[in-house]
């Protein structure tokens, strides 16, 4: 397996106008702001920063 | 229906929750923070065409199986947050069992028939199982792709899987339908997967996956691509926590296309996962459909604040079956 390697030839290749390519290229050049918006929704943290808060209430 | 009070009324009904009293404590202390995964069987009974309550008993086993997932994880992460700071870590992995056990003893209480209750049960064992086997081989900080995928695939993956599969499996669904929507749940977990290492990669201060010299996928990318920041990123990752060092790693990460490959892995199971339900005969695709939405969506916001059109990126991702 080597998606990434495989991926990182072709994002440093040249890119054909209006591509998927040019369009994750793209991310290249965002700033830490706007990567954030990559977050996400982390169902999967939910609980453990609830039961965080929660015992911090003393409950 | 209130799926959450649903679920904890039908747990509370088994007897071991009065006897152990703490046990009980944890469960309602999870349940009061809303667990959006519990909705998953919901979803997918609902999809094949039966009513929500038929999928209780799939949310309380899931319910427990998480529980005692993450008593576990706390603990091999050495995460700070982990209820075994506060009740030692013998105890914390006794209840770890006992929400295990608990898992089963919900699905055997369901009133499904017998037969849909022997592959509910097969599909809680073999997320379990799954799942433990690639927590072990997550703690071995995998340090190439082929082990990332496989701790992915093993770790991530089944927990949604079998989540959405035990919905199908409690609404009846005939074998095959539910089997797709497993897969689909499986592509779903991976996608979860990827946003939590995009979280512990992009967050400030150090995420202690920088700290602890872990490998999620931005920074597996930038350690194994052989791009022109590399020497000065492996630099950087060995004093994460000096002056601008996080500020600068983070950086190459975005130029060195680390974040574009997740995107692109993003975008490839989602992909994979709408042609599953493309071809999945359901009687009512809207929730799961609403699933796929929702976890694309941060792609897709990202895309709209760079003046692209997400149809481009939809149209073009390969799907993984046909790589």
């Amino acid at each position: 397996m080597n998606t990434m390697k495989d991926f990182y030839a072709l994002l440093s290749s040249p890119k054909p106008r209006g591509s998927y390519v040019e369009a994750l290229s793209e991310i290249t050049r965002i700033n830490r702001e706007q990567a954030k918006t990559l977050m996400g929704d982390l169902w999967w943290q939910d609980w453990s920063a609830q039961e965080q808060a929660t015992a911090a209430q003393g409950m | 229906m209130d799926l959450y009070q649903s679920t904890v009324d039908y747990l509370l009904s088994f007897p071991i929750f009065d006897a152990w009293r703490e046990m009980r404590a944890i469960l309602l202390r999870i349940a009061a923070g809303h667990p959006r995964d519990w909705q998953l069987p919901i979803v997918a009974c609902q999809a094949v065409g039966a009513p929500a309550e038929k999928a209780i008993p799939a949310s309380a086993a899931l319910a427990c199986a998480q529980i005692g997932i993450i008593l576990v994880d706390d603990m091999l992460d050495d995460d700070p947050r982990g209820e075994y700071h506060r009740i030692g870590s013998g105890r914390a992995a006794n209840f770890a069992l006992a929400f295990q056990a608990a898992g089963l003893e919900a699905l055997m209480g369901s009133k499904a028939n017998s037969s849909v209750k022997w592959e509910a049960l097969n599909s809680l064992r073999h997320m379990m199982l799954t799942t433990a086997y690639g927590q072990e081989l997550d703690v071995q900080n995998p340090g190439d792709e082929t082990s990332y995928w496989r701790v992915v695939e093993n770790k991530s993956g089944p927990f949604f899987g079998s989540a959405i599969h035990l919905g199908a499996l409690l609404g009846e669904a005939p074998i095959n339908t539910a089997d797709k929507l497993k897969k689909l749940g499986n592509l779903y977990g991976e996608m979860i997967q990827i946003y939590d290492d995009l979280n512990d990669t992009m967050a400030v201060p150090a995420n202690p996956d920088w700290l602890q010299k872990r490998k999620p996928l931005p920074i597996l990318f930038a350690l194994s691509v052989n791009h022109s920041e590399r020497a000065k990123f492996e630099e950087l990752y060995n004093r994460i926590s000096a002056g601008n060092a996080l500020h600068e790693a983070q950086e190459i990460l975005i130029r060195c296309g680390a974040l574009s490959y997740c995107v692109d892995q993003l975008l490839r199971r989602h992909q994979a996962a709408q042609d599953i339900l493309n071809e999945t005969p359901l009687f009512n695709r809207a929730g799961v459909d609403s699933l796929l939405k929702e976890v694309i969506a941060p792609v897709w916001r990202l895309f709209e604040t760079l003046g692209l059109s997400p149809e481009v990126p939809s149209t073009i991702a390969a799907p993984l079956n046909q790589e």
